[in-house]
């Protein structure tokens, strides 16, 4: 259906979109989970001063 | 900025020249083996004449696509407007291939100036615009 | 003058500046994103004119560009990071130079796989070696290249050296990828947009590309505030202002 709606391109503009949105997302959902990380690593490190 | 800042510019500005000149001594110097294909003319020209495989570009001559009786085989003419060489192949031809339009065509070189290849692939131009034509109008 | 060059170099670019300054950027750069990549993806695949040549096909176009864009804006972006590394030691730069290699390489891999996917149609091949795709093809190469070495240096001032050295050395490729099409023939074709002239491309297909590429390059300062505040936080975790930011 999509290879229709797309004149027979359907699946290389199906193939190149979505490489690139879970490329994007990717880097996306990494930064956001080291930031968690990172967070959790510096009060992990205040709590212990404050002892 | 200080003096050991200057120094240090300086410093990256001489790497920088001198890398770029060793750069474009080497690119200048592999010129011929870059280029991707020869024009036609080209072609013709060089000594010894190369036969096996190369490539060349230009584009399809118009009203010269001809399909043999089984429809397998075709022969057109590419040109780069001076000279023009026939082209044979067997195989798919890509979406856009079409009389008028750039291709670059690899194979041997068989006297006189026809070309049996091996590969066929389509150039396209630098414009998009709208198949209804209007201000955009194409040149090729 | 004087005192406003040394505040900004002391206190300007200090990561702590950094952090706020771009905490109150983020949301912004974030919804802009959003809004721009949203428009570009929908107005790119079902509003824009199909191409008088390749049907549906361009479409590509829309992420096959801003992805080449990207790629090297990146690597261009990253040489003034590393003259400012290496002239005059500040300490964002390295920072963002170090952030921004692995966004570049992906980007670099996604403009090398969205265009061998256009090709295969388009053109008839997925890849050969003529001098835009190869040269865009080392520029991947590079990026590695700088990745493995900045993972490969455990001392922090000589990997930001070492890094922006070798990136210095690659930039000599930014300029053959863009002449590439002009200095040699090749299959892939000339430039479609260009700053000083007009482009060659109808404006409602331009429109949504311009919103891609702005938007692939808002994504990119986004991902590298996002990293560069993580890696601030845990090198200055010792310091006042980051209790102060997480309490």
């Amino acid at each position: 259906m999509i290879n229709m709606m797309f004149h027979g391109y359907g699946y290389s503009i199906l193939s190149a979109y979505s490489m690139t949105l879970i490329v994007m997302s990717l880097f996306w959902i990494v930064a956001l989970l080291s930031k968690r990380q990172a967070t959790k690593k510096v009060k992990r490190y205040l709590s212990q001063e404050k002892k | 900025m200080n003096r050991q800042q200057k120094n240090r510019l300086m410093a990256i500005i001489v790497c920088i020249v001198l890398l770029g000149s060793a750069a474009g001594l080497v690119l200048y110097a592999l010129k011929q083996n870059i280029n991707l294909f020869y024009t036609p003319t080209e072609l013709l020209q060089s000594h010894p004449l190369p036969t096996d495989g190369i490539r060349i570009g230009g584009y399809v001559k118009n009203r010269s696509v001809k399909y043999d009786k089984s429809g397998q085989t075709v022969r057109f003419i590419v040109t780069d407007r001076k000279n023009e060489l026939t082209v044979i192949y067997r195989g798919i031809l890509p979406n856009l291939f079409r009389e008028g339009q750039t291709v670059v065509v690899g194979g041997k070189l068989e006297v006189p100036h026809t070309f049996i290849a091996d590969l066929v692939l389509a150039k396209h131009g630098e414009r998009y615009k709208p198949k209804s034509v209007g201000k955009y109008s194409y040149k090729v | 003058m004087r005192r406003a060059w040394y505040w900004i170099s002391q206190q300007g670019l200090s990561t702590q500046s950094f952090y706020k300054t771009s905490g109150r950027l983020l949301p912004f750069i974030t919804a802009g994103f959003l809004v721009l990549f949203l428009y570009g993806l929908i107005a790119g695949l079902f509003f824009a004119p199909a191409d008088y040549q390749q049907g549906d096909g361009f479409r590509i176009i829309y992420v096959h560009v801003p992805s080449a864009f990207a790629a090297m804006a990146i690597y261009f972006c990253m040489t003034i990071c590393a003259v400012l590394t290496l002239v005059w030691r500040i300490k964002i730069a390295s920072l963002c130079l170090t952030a921004s290699t692995s966004l570049g390489a992906g980007f670099t891999f996604l403009a090398l796989v969205t265009g061998s996917i256009w090709g295969k149609p388009m053109w008839g091949t997925w890849w050969i070696w003529d001098a835009r795709l190869t040269s865009v093809l080392i520029l991947f190469f590079i990026y590695g290249g700088l990745i493995a070495l900045q993972s490969i240096i455990a001392n922090k001032q000589h990997r930001d050296r070492a890094v922006s050295l070798m990136t210095l050395v690659g930039a000599i490729n930014l300029p053959i990828i863009h002449y590439s099409v002009i200095w040699w023939s090749t299959l892939h074709q000339g430039a479609t947009l260009s700053l000083f002239s007009e482009s060659l491309i109808a404006p409602a297909m331009l429109r949504p590309l311009l919103a891609m590429i702005a938007a692939f390059m808002l994504f990119y300062g986004m991902i590298v505030c996002l990293r560069m505040r993580n890696t601030i936080l845990v090198t200055d975790m010792k310091t006042e202002w980051v209790k102060k930011v997480l309490q």
